[in-house]
């Protein structure tokens, strides 16, 4: 199962004030929401697949994972100070500029079990690529997702891309 | 063995599907280390087999690791004339740190073997193994930054 999401620089400029445009609904939201009980994690019915915004959903909880955790991923980054997820992931969307050629962001899921507890679990990718002629990339983070709760498990990431 | 420019010839017009048996050859991934690690026998750092869960050997696919692997690396111009055979790199001149060893992962790097004058390499446009002369090759990104950098063969 494949997902692609193409978008241009200006997908990436995020109304970062939107949020103040709208009316202030403080009073009645904080009310509500010191009432309600915390929430518990989100179950998942373990044979339907997750789809492309859990995928990527999933990458953004693990961005402060060190690039330590697979040696794939120790020189993977477009900094050589680059320390963690985040700062990989933020360095190949930065790469994904406005100008000649294609920018996309590929997801993809694939049943695969979980070879520790032998329970359901799912082999997703988010690749950040990049067509325009010989200048083609591919970069970008695979991992398992837990069936049950669509956590990624611990152990199973790698860093993906040639060139 | 050292590679002969025969051993190279027979790679000519080949697609990565046909070079590498772990199925590694998605077309819109960048072949470039890969071809050059599958023909001269690199297998260190992330590989193909690593990606694709290949039964064949791994070949390495990342340029920086293979740079940084190579026992001496310089600009072009400063290439020794006993260095008759090595690997050259290309991109833009402030990616590459000489004294450190070390190439940047920026996205527009390339990579291929030069032997008796040629270029071999892999185009990831034209999807087929490709020669140049170096001439040529260091126009394979657009920019009055991008150069060459040799790198003898990693051991």
């Amino acid at each position: 199962m494949r997902g692609r999401v193409a978008f241009g620089a200006a997908a990436l400029a995020i109304t970062l004030g939107a949020a103040a445009c709208g009316p202030d609904r403080r009073g009645e939201g904080a009310q509500a929401a010191d009432a309600a009980p915390p929430p518990g994690p989100r179950r998942y019915d373990p044979t339907v697949a997750p789809a492309p915004r859990e995928v990527i959903r999933a990458l953004l909880s693990i961005r402060d994972m060190p690039l330590s955790v697979d040696s794939s991923c120790a020189t993977a980054g477009t900094s050589p100070d680059d320390a963690d997820l985040g700062d990989y992931v933020s360095g190949w969307l930065a790469e994904l500029r406005e100008g000649p050629g294609k920018n996309w962001i590929e997801t993809s899921v694939t049943p695969e079990p979980d070879s520790a507890t032998g329970t359901r679990a799912w082999r997703s990718a988010v690749v950040f690529r990049h067509v325009d002629g010989d200048d083609r990339w591919g970069w970008g983070v695979r991992f398992l997702m837990s069936g049950a709760d669509h956590r990624v498990i611990p152990g199973s990431v790698q860093c993906t891309g040639a060139g | 063995m050292p590679l002969t420019k025969g051993d190279l010839d027979a790679l000519l017009g080949q697609n990565i599907s046909e070079i590498c048996g772990n199925g590694y050859a998605a077309p819109n991934d960048n072949h470039c280390a890969h071809f050059v690690s599958h023909a001269a026998g690199y297998g260190f750092g992330t590989t193909c087999r690593s990606m694709k869960a290949g039964t064949e050997p791994g070949a390495s696919i990342r340029v920086q690791e293979l740079f940084a692997r190579c026992p001496t690396v310089g600009r072009w111009a400063d290439r020794p004339g006993s260095l008759l055979s090595c690997l050259v790199f290309v991109t833009a001149a402030g990616n590459v740190h000489v004294s450190k060893h070390q190439m940047d992962n920026v996205p527009r790097k390339h990579v291929g073997i030069f032997l008796s004058g040629t270029i071999w390499h892999y185009s990831n446009s034209q999807h087929k193994v490709v020669t140049q002369t170096p001439e040529q090759f260091i126009h394979h990104y657009p920019g009055s930054d991008i150069a060459l950098f040799y790198g003898s063969f990693p051991a």
